[in-house]
């Protein structure tokens, strides 16, 4: 039997209306992927809002970094200036001994490495009577202490 | 409601790619191929749900990357292609998921000719349906497309992208392969 010889005729059929429906199934489907296309446009609105905010906290991040260097360089200034010179500065200011005692960050001093021995504390014991004097001098009241 | 007027295919373009016209145009692009394309696929896989499911796919796949078609090919072309495709991989996909060995990879495809829904035919024409099976998937579609569809080698290369020597090759062995086939049966 040759191939010419049958005839060829489609042995697949389709339920009814088959073709008369599927344009509306198709167009259905459609449907269900607009919405995709929506969400990809507001995904993609969300990027760049997230783009623009990360640029914000970029900016920002380099101002601060910028910042704590100049404060940095402030305190790297400071610690080049002795304690005598800054102890001296500090009677020739107007500041007087209560504020300065007030605004001392008495954590600073007892973190401090450098031993505190200079000649306005000195590292011997005091007497009583010396003790006075220099709370008199200082005008400071006991119960302050 | 849209007319049932069957638009050409530059008409369905042009109405594809302007957003105001897209349900339009998409309307009569199924309206236009989808029998051809539900034969197409129809011969490859058999089953009727099979070949609905996959035709949706074709259309859906059209629909998503109608921007990337460039207008100097043939849509007709550009669709067939990627229905066999859908085709191609749908089988591969069966083969993998039941395991069954290469000499009997169209056995699940040979009891749908027998069970199936909508399907009739003289005892021959069932005979060559079964002697197809027999044959591997690519030389099937080429044998398809030429002897039932009657395209010319020229299309069929487009498609399957395979040289018109090699496409001649292939239908011929095929002949031979079911002229043998049903002469032993």
């Amino acid at each position: 039997m040759k191939l010419e010889d049958l005839n060829k005729d489609n042995v697949f059929k389709v339920p009814d209306d088959y073709f008369e429906n599927f344009p509306d199934r198709m167009q259905e489907r459609i449907r269900e992927i607009k919405p995709d296309r929506k969400v990809r446009v507001i995904r993609m609105r969300t990027l760049i809002n997230i783009a623009a905010a990360v640029a914000v906290l970029v900016v920002a991040l380099i101002g601060l970094t910028r910042i704590n260097k100049e404060t940095a360089s402030v305190d790297q200034l400071l610690s080049e200036i002795s304690t005598e010179e800054l102890v001296n500065y500090l009677i020739d200011s107007e500041l007087s001994t209560d504020e300065f005692l007030e605004n001392l960050d008495m954590s600073i001093i007892a973190s401090s490495e450098e031993p505190i021995t200079d000649e306005f504390m000195p590292s011997e014991s005091l007497d009583e009577e010396t003790i006075d004097e220099l709370l008199d001098e200082y005008e400071i009241e006991l119960e302050l202490l | 409601m849209f007319a049932r007027t069957l638009y050409k295919e530059k008409e369905i373009l042009k109405l594809l790619k302007d957003p105001e016209s897209q349900d339009l145009g998409f309307r009569q692009l199924v309206l236009a191929y989808q029998q051809r394309l539900y034969w197409h696929i129809r011969k490859m896989v058999i089953d009727h749900d099979d070949t609905d499911d996959l035709l949706q796919e074709v259309f859906i796949k059209v629909w998503k990357n109608i921007d990337k078609f460039r207008e100097d090919s043939n849509l007709f072309t550009w669709m067939y292609k990627i229905a066999t495709n859908e085709c191609l991989n749908f089988l591969k996909r069966n083969k993998n998921q039941f395991k069954v060995s290469m000499e009997d990879s169209n056995g699940a495809l040979y009891n749908k000719l027998d069970s199936s829904p909508y399907i009739s035919g003289t005892a021959v024409q069932m005979k060559l349906q079964k002697a197809l099976l027999k044959l591997p998937d690519k030389q099937r579609l080429v044998f398809n497309m030429k002897y039932f569809d009657d395209m010319k080698y020229e299309e069929i290369s487009k498609i399957t992208e395979t040289s018109v020597g090699s496409l001649k090759a292939s239908y011929h062995l095929a002949v031979k392969k079911i002229e043998e086939y049903i002469k032993l049966d």
